[in-house]
């Protein structure tokens, strides 16, 4: 529990190239973030992503204990799993980093509005960094996995992925819904750009 | 297609229908339906002696109705499996076919529709496309001139085992048509049908007029395009080749088709675009190279998979660039035209990049999966202390939870796909979900409102699709407001009235709760169980003074970029509305209500923590 | 080589800015609307598509100096067959009103009104299809009067307000009254055509023709047919069929648009409706109410108005035969 350990947090603002950097300025945001309680470090890079982003935050997790990473730059859809795994490496569990969205959601969306970016990225990052201080390790649950894939219509599509997973020794059901595979490649009979037979 | 049938590890299942889809990547469990064929598969021995004496006669599909086939058939002579099959809408039970097959015996009226449910660690998607009906094009006059054809019937005329043998004829008077035309981007391109470029016409039809030219040197053939598409290997020299034999490529639309009734001959119109001028050609026979259109049974495919659709109406890929062959859903994969229009060499490509994606995962001997899941804290949960509740289980879509008066909810991990909706519903707040607790997201609520908390537009995303959505309009740079303020969880089932109290208590301006629409649901249900809870609070806030503007409900997918924007833009504008010392006063008149209806999310373990570092702070 | 311009607040932009000009970039250059465009037939010059790019490369003056970007008369032909949904002649409107704030001027015929004779009855407002008339006060033979006025920057120069003006009170340059009236017996066809052939007389509309093999065969019409040019069926005033019947014509013909075709947007149903009159009145006259046809000929209707003309003529050619 959060109120029993001594919070250390580090906040990495990213740069991404000029993608964040030209709307807003990364350093002010860092120095907003280094005031709030419990970060003790912060850092603004160019690319946070990049191989020396990433080994700059294991470093600072091992000289700095940082207990808790705050990466904001993208999505969380694009590269909250490269940061995950870039703290598990150092050690730390991958659900004590969280991310806060400055480019897609906002400087990307507020180009013409730089101060509002300005100031929403330093709230979406007092969001991040209040989040992460409640954040608690986890453990992936470990689920088995039934060795047999279903490929869905019997088309050229289909009928290539079922023959690289059957070579792969993956026993897979090929579903056609008609009576025949085939699907729409059979009925060609001359194909581009080589002019040969389509089955 | 035979390789396929042969391979050791394959099965074949075919006349089968995908019907439901459970479980999750890994382990999941897929109901099939086999349809009757009517035909003994380990009987017939394709022999063929039945479809002769068949009376029936209908049009043939695989022959784009050109040519009839009868009610008991085979879809082509080299069918995989090659057995046959009865057509049961068609057939009038003569039985003239039962005496045909004599001493095999395949022929069974019997059969019924047979379901099994397969297990299976993943699920390939390649159910492909269909082609664009252009009668609705009525300028082109398809299905009124009996000269103008589709790309689609040309492959099966100019086709050796196809009806005419491969003699090419026109439908009018059955003579060969010398001089012909093609016309491009028949239904793409083209804002009243599909904006999107189908990609590969551009080149089946130069095959075609190829493949014409080299029988029949002497023909006349000309081919109407916008623009020439040929990006992939080989594709722009066979596009000279196809000039340097002397088809004849113009660059202009046609607008319009007459037919001269006599003659059967039709004069297309266009604008020579490089000569600036309107010309009129007359051709023997016109052939509309039609779009690639989502097929007609995405929708429904889509709810079985739990995986949605993009603006264009195919499968939508988790990330158009990083992960264009994964679907949102977890172990399911998209490949072929089912994703977008794609070409033999892209679906070859595709089908093995989505086979080797799969493979990571059914080679594995176990797979891991993220933790956010519920978790019941039992000293709360009034079930154990005997009282009947269950409201929990009854909201949840995957049957994960388990409630016996007498003992705490009990929540199955590995059912437990982490929606939230659970946690939302508890009324006794004796439920948490890991990752998104009620700690992490009041703590957030105050730090996104700790400034100026009346001129934000507070957005509450689900991460799949209106989080996705929002992402949407920045890689697109749909500009919105700056007031705007967003906080993340995994479905909008999650969005606990509290949150919403707890935000207006702040003194939020305007609040959006955004979900995905009620068919892309990564949660089954969990829209669902949000929708319904926002549809009583919003009738609430009214009952307790707050403007009804100021609250607002969305469904917005993960490629619906444009309408997060418009959204945001709207609310914004909303707000800008309203006088900011009526504003204040609602606000302040509000408060004590709203107080009295977070006044126990104290109680949750970490909140009083949360609220009191939230002071602390601002 | 063309200078273009691409800041904001150039030419473009403020076409764009201009209400129907919003979806000017949209244009890909396909020629759709060229080709379906009837001006573009007769007048080459006019070419919606380049006009387009002429907007979009900045060439203002060019643009400005080509008189044919007056000539779109809001046909609609082009419009639902544009793939990216350019309502071109809404387009074209912006580019002529941006060309007006200009001071350019449109460079076409209109209608004129003799200000003695108009009435102020305000049936000419009701019957143009553009807005192009309305009625103004003014000092006429020193007294104040409401009298109609033309807008020359709306007025296409159909015809339709002359045909329907109950006075006579306005005029279309070359097909004035007297013009036409002139042309119906131009060259004594009447009396040099054989005497036992039935003479037609064809008003025709100048847009109803798509085909060129049509406009050919119009020309070749037998000795006894003559046709009539107009710019629209609604411009055929009911005297001049009463004229041309006067004078010996068997019978009249008028060829118009298909409905929903017309050149002018509602020519074709103020013709229908008046050559329907007519025919009514004839018919209570006691005479044949056929005296007068109305043939509508739509853009796919390849063949039809040749055609239906020479079965018009052989039909009366054997009733004739038979009654004699």
């Amino acid at each position: 529990m959060s109120q029993n350990e001594d919070l250390r947090i580090g906040v990495y603002v990213c740069h991404c190239g000029s993608n964040i950097a030209s709307v807003i300025d990364p350093k002010a945001v860092a120095e907003f973030a280094s005031a709030l309680p419990d970060v003790v470090l912060t850092n603004n890079s160019l690319y946070t992503c990049s191989d020396a982003g990433q080994r700059q935050i294991q470093e600072d997790i091992k000289n700095h204990k940082l207990n808790r990473v705050v990466v904001a730059a993208c999505s969380v859809r694009l590269h909250e799993p490269t940061f995950r795994a870039c703290v598990a490496e150092a050690g730390l569990n991958p659900f004590l980093f969280e991310m806060a969205n400055i480019r897609e959601q906002d400087t990307w969306v507020h180009s013409h509005e730089p101060e509002g970016a300005l100031e929403k990225a330093k709230d979406l990052v007092a969001s991040a960094v209040a989040k992460s201080r409640f954040l608690t390790p986890l453990d992936m649950i470990k689920v088995p996995v039934t060795k047999t894939a279903m490929v869905i219509g019997g088309g050229v599509a289909g009928i290539s992925s079922a023959l690289d997973l059957a070579d792969m020794g993956i026993k897979t059901y090929l579903v056609e819904k008609e009576p025949s595979i085939g699907g729409r490649m059979a009925q060609l009979n001359k194909t581009f750009p080589t002019m040969d037979c389509s089955i | 297609m035979v390789d396929a049938a042969r391979h050791p590890n394959i099965t074949v299942k075919s006349y089968t229908e995908v019907k439901r889809v459970e479980g999750f990547i890994g382990n999941f469990k897929v109901l099939v339906e086999e349809k009757p064929r009517y035909v003994n598969m380990d009987r017939c021995n394709g022999c063929g002696a039945c479809s002769p004496v068949c009376p029936i006669e209908i049009p043939n599909e695989f022959e784009e109705g050109i040519a009839p086939r009868k009610a008991i058939y085979i879809p082509h002579a080299q069918a995989v499996p090659l057995r046959y099959v009865i057509d049961e809408e068609a057939c009038i039970h003569c039985y003239k076919c039962v005496d045909a097959c004599g001493k095999l015996d395949a022929i069974d009226f019997s059969q019924q529709p047979r379901q099994e449910w397969l297990d299976v660690g993943s699920i390939l998607v390649a159910t492909g496309f269909d082609n664009f009906d252009p009668s609705v094009i009525k300028e082109y006059g398809f299905g009124r001139y009996a000269n103008v054809i589709t790309a689609m019937e040309l492959e099966r005329i100019n086709n050796s085992a196809g009806p005419t043998a491969g003699r090419i004829m026109r439908p009018s008077d059955s003579k060969f048509p010398n001089k012909i035309s093609f016309i491009q981007c028949v239904g793409s391109r083209d804002e009243r049908y599909n904006l999107y470029c189908s990609g590969f016409c551009c080149m089946y039809t130069i095959k075609n007029a190829v493949q014409w030219k080299q029988t029949y040197p002497d023909a006349d053939i000309t081919i109407f395009y916008m623009d020439i598409r040929t990006p992939s290997k080989g594709y722009e020299e066979f596009y000279r080749r196809a000039r340097e034999m002397g088809i004849r490529f113009i660059q202009g639309r046609p607008s319009i088709i007459t037919e001269d009734p006599k003659t059967g001959n039709l004069f297309i119109q266009a604008e020579d675009v490089g000569l600036g001028r309107t010309i009129e050609l007359e051709s023997e026979m016109v052939i509309l190279s039609t779009a690639a259109i989502p097929r007609v049974d995405t929708d429904a495919m889509g709810s079985v998979l739990n995986i949605s659709r993009s603006p264009d109406g195919f499968f939508m890929e988790y990330h158009p660039k990083l992960r264009p062959v994964d679907s949102p859903t977890d172990g399911v994969f998209l490949c072929g035209a089912a994703q977008s229009p794609k070409d033999i060499p892209a679906s070859v490509a595709q089908g093995s990049a989505a086979a080797s994606r799969a493979a990571r995962i059914l080679n594995a001997d176990e797979w891991e999966i993220e933790p956010i899941v519920a978790m019941v804290w039992e000293d709360r949960c009034i079930s154990a202390q005997g009282k009947k509740c269950g409201i929990c289980a009854t909201k949840c879509p995957y049957g994960a939870i388990l409630v016996e008066t007498g003992k705490a909810a009990m929540v199955t991990a590995a059912k437990c796909h982490g929606c939230g909706g659970c946690v939302a519903e508890c009324p006794h707040n004796a439920i948490t979900q890991k990752h998104f607790t009620d700690a992490q997201v009041i703590s957030q609520l105050h730090a996104l409102l700790r400034h100026e908390p009346e001129k934000k537009v507070l957005a509450f995303m689900c991460h799949w699709c209106s989080y996705g959505g929002a992402d949407n309009a920045g890689t697109s740079h749909f500009e919105y407001p700056a007031s705007q303020r967003g906080l993340r969880v995994m479905c909008s089932a999650r969005m606990d009235s509290d949150f919403i109290f707890e935000a207006f208590r702040l003194g939020a301006g305007v609040v959006l709760v955004s979900g995905c629409h009620p068919q892309d649901c990564h949660y089954i249900t969990g829209q669902r169980v949000g929708a319904e809870r926002f549809e009583k609070l919003t009738k609430r806030l009214v009952d307790m003074g707050i403007s009804p503007q100021r609250f607002r409900v969305e469904w917005i997918s993960a490629a619906e970029g444009a309408k997060y924007a418009q959204v945001i833009r709207e609310m914004d504008q909303t707000l800008r509305q309203i006088d900011p010392q009526a504003l204040k006063e609602e606000i302040e008149r509000t408060r004590p209500e709203l107080e009295r209806r977070v006044r126990r999310l104290p109680e949750i373990p970490d909140v009083a923590l949360a609220l009191e570092l939230a002071k602390a702070t601002s | 080589m063309q200078h273009t311009d691409n800041t904001p607040h150039s030419f473009k932009d403020e076409v764009m800015a201009e209400p129907g000009g919003e979806l000017l970039q949209r244009c890909y250059s396909c020629g759709t609307c060229v080709s379906m465009c009837l001006v573009n037939q007769t007048c080459p010059d006019y070419n919606p598509r380049r006009t387009m790019r002429m907007v979009m490369l900045d060439m203002r003056e060019e643009t400005f100096r080509n008189p044919t970007i007056w000539h779109c008369s809001a046909c609609d032909l082009c419009h639902p067959h544009c793939p990216q949904g350019i309502h071109i002649s809404d387009l074209m409107r912006a580019i002529k009103n941006v060309a007006l704030r200009a001071g350019y001027e449109s460079p076409l015929p209109s209608a004129k009104v003799d200000e003695h004779k108009c009435s102020g009855c305000d049936i000419c407002e009701k019957a143009c299809p553009y807005g192009a008339l309305s009625l103004a006060a003014k000092t006429i033979d020193g007294k104040e009067r409401k009298i109609s006025q033309v807008d020359r920057s709306l007025c296409m120069a159909c015809g339709i307000c002359a045909a329907a003006c109950p006075l006579s009170a306005i005029t279309v340059e070359d097909y004035s009254n007297e013009k036409v009236a002139a042309q119906i017996q131009a060259g004594h066809w009447l009396k040099k055509a054989k005497s036992g052939d039935p003479k037609v007389l064809v008003f025709n509309c100048s847009w109803n023709l798509r085909a060129e093999a049509d406009r050919d065969a119009m020309s070749e019409l037998p000795a006894n047919v003559r046709v009539v040019n107009v710019p629209c069926s609604g411009r055929i005033d009911p005297t001049f069929v009463l004229t041309a019947l006067q004078a010996g014509v068997a019978r009249v013909l008028v060829a118009g648009c298909q409905p929903g075709e017309c050149h002018y947007k509602q020519g074709t149903r103020i013709a229908q409706g008046r050559m329907h009159t007519l025919n009514h009145m004839f018919e209570q006259m006691g005479m044949d109410a056929q005296r007068v046809q109305f043939v509508q000929i739509g853009t796919e209707d390849r063949g039809r108005l040749p055609a239906t003309i020479l079965d018009l003529v052989a039909e009366l050619k054997s009733s004739t035969v038979a009654v004699a």
